[in-house]
């Protein structure tokens, strides 16, 4: 099992993000490519997406939050 | 009667209004338009100046026409006005380089080698300008691919594409505006606000169909002369050429 932390890699989406959706739970199964999170930043909104098939395995965040650029966004779990 | 009964006839019949504006609604922005307001207030400081001319799309409406009739089979987008007038400006902007520019750190200017685009668009109440890069050299189709694209995804954007745009098409003509000036999107030096055309094309040549362009000049950087120059240039370029447009840009191509 490979621990994946998906973050917004995107250093220049400013001093914060906020979340705005979060579209899977804790435990889902999700495929490479499926959205995951979409954030506000002061710019434009982004998805963030799988980088790998996996397993939710940590959901640090919530719709409403407003987190740091670099925070973890999710935690997977690869197979 | 006098003034004075008149008044007082006048108070007898209509009470003094209830001053106040009603119970406050607070409006919370986004971080988007929150980012657009601190911007705009920035952008006040541009010494600006705006020019103002028609272009007679009779003919390009008559091509749009022509290319909706031919090309539903096909599934191609056909070009907006915006994604011609998109196209004009890139290949306008290659021989006015100072309108292709930004200001420079110690006075002058510094112009750029890319023409990038950006087209204003609103999705979701949010304005966001996301970039055609390399206008200059892409057809009015592929730029009509690209900002069907774009609008469609509005507003998540990657920062890539919001960023390194060189000038600026805004155009208010779905709304029936016929004209307007538009903020300079700094550190760009100029701004194109294009308005509706303004009778409908029909199909028929002798009807002018007038549009008015408004070019927003940084004056810091650009003289009048400089931006009558370019403004001529994509006015040529969208009555005299508009097929051209459709092509890939080929520096040779005579209009």
């Amino acid at each position: 099992m490979a621990r994946i932390e998906v973050r917004l890699e995107e250093p220049d989406a400013g001093e914060e993000l906020e979340i705005v959706e979060v579209s899977v739970a804790l435990g889902a199964n999700v495929a490479e490519g499926d959205e995951l999170i979409e954030v506000a930043t002061d710019k434009a909104n982004m998805v963030v997406s799988a980088p790998a098939a996996g397993t939710v395995a940590e959901l640090p965040v919530a719709e409403g939050d407003v987190v740091a650029p670099d925070a973890v966004l999710i935690v997977l779990e690869s197979a | 009667m006098n003034a004075a009964d008149a008044q007082a006839q006048g108070q007898a019949q209509a009470p003094a209004p209830a001053p106040g504006k009603g119970e406050p609604t607070p409006v919370a922005f986004s971080r988007i338009r929150r980012t657009m307001a601190r911007r705009m207030a920035e952008m006040a400081t541009i010494p600006a100046f705006y020019l103002r001319v028609d272009a007679d799309v009779a003919e390009l409406l008559e091509l749009r026409a022509e290319l909706r009739a031919g090309g539903a089979a096909t599934g191609e987008p056909v070009p907006s006005v915006n994604d011609f007038v998109i196209a004009a400006c890139g290949r306008a902007l290659v021989d006015h380089p100072l309108v292709n520019a930004s200001l420079g750190e110690q006075g002058g200017a510094v112009t750029h080698a890319r023409v990038n685009v950006g087209c204003a668009l609103s999705a979701d109440g949010e304005l966001l300008v996301p970039t055609v890069y390399d206008a200059d050299a892409k057809s009015a189709r592929e730029i009509a691919r690209e900002t069907r694209e774009l609008v469609a995804r509005a507003p998540r954007f990657s920062i890539d594409e919001l960023r390194d745009g060189t000038f600026t098409v805004s155009n208010l003509g779905m709304f029936g505006v016929h004209g307007f000036d538009a903020i300079v999107n700094g550190p760009q030096v100029a701004i194109l606000a294009v308005g509706a055309a303004r009778s409908a094309g029909d199909g028929t040549r002798s009807q002018a169909s007038p549009m008015q362009l408004s070019l927003g000049c940084d004056h810091r950087v650009l003289t009048g002369t400089d931006g009558a120059r370019f403004l001529a240039d994509v006015k040529d370029l969208l009555e005299q050429a508009p097929r051209a447009l459709l092509e890939p840009a080929s520096r040779q191509v005579a209009v």
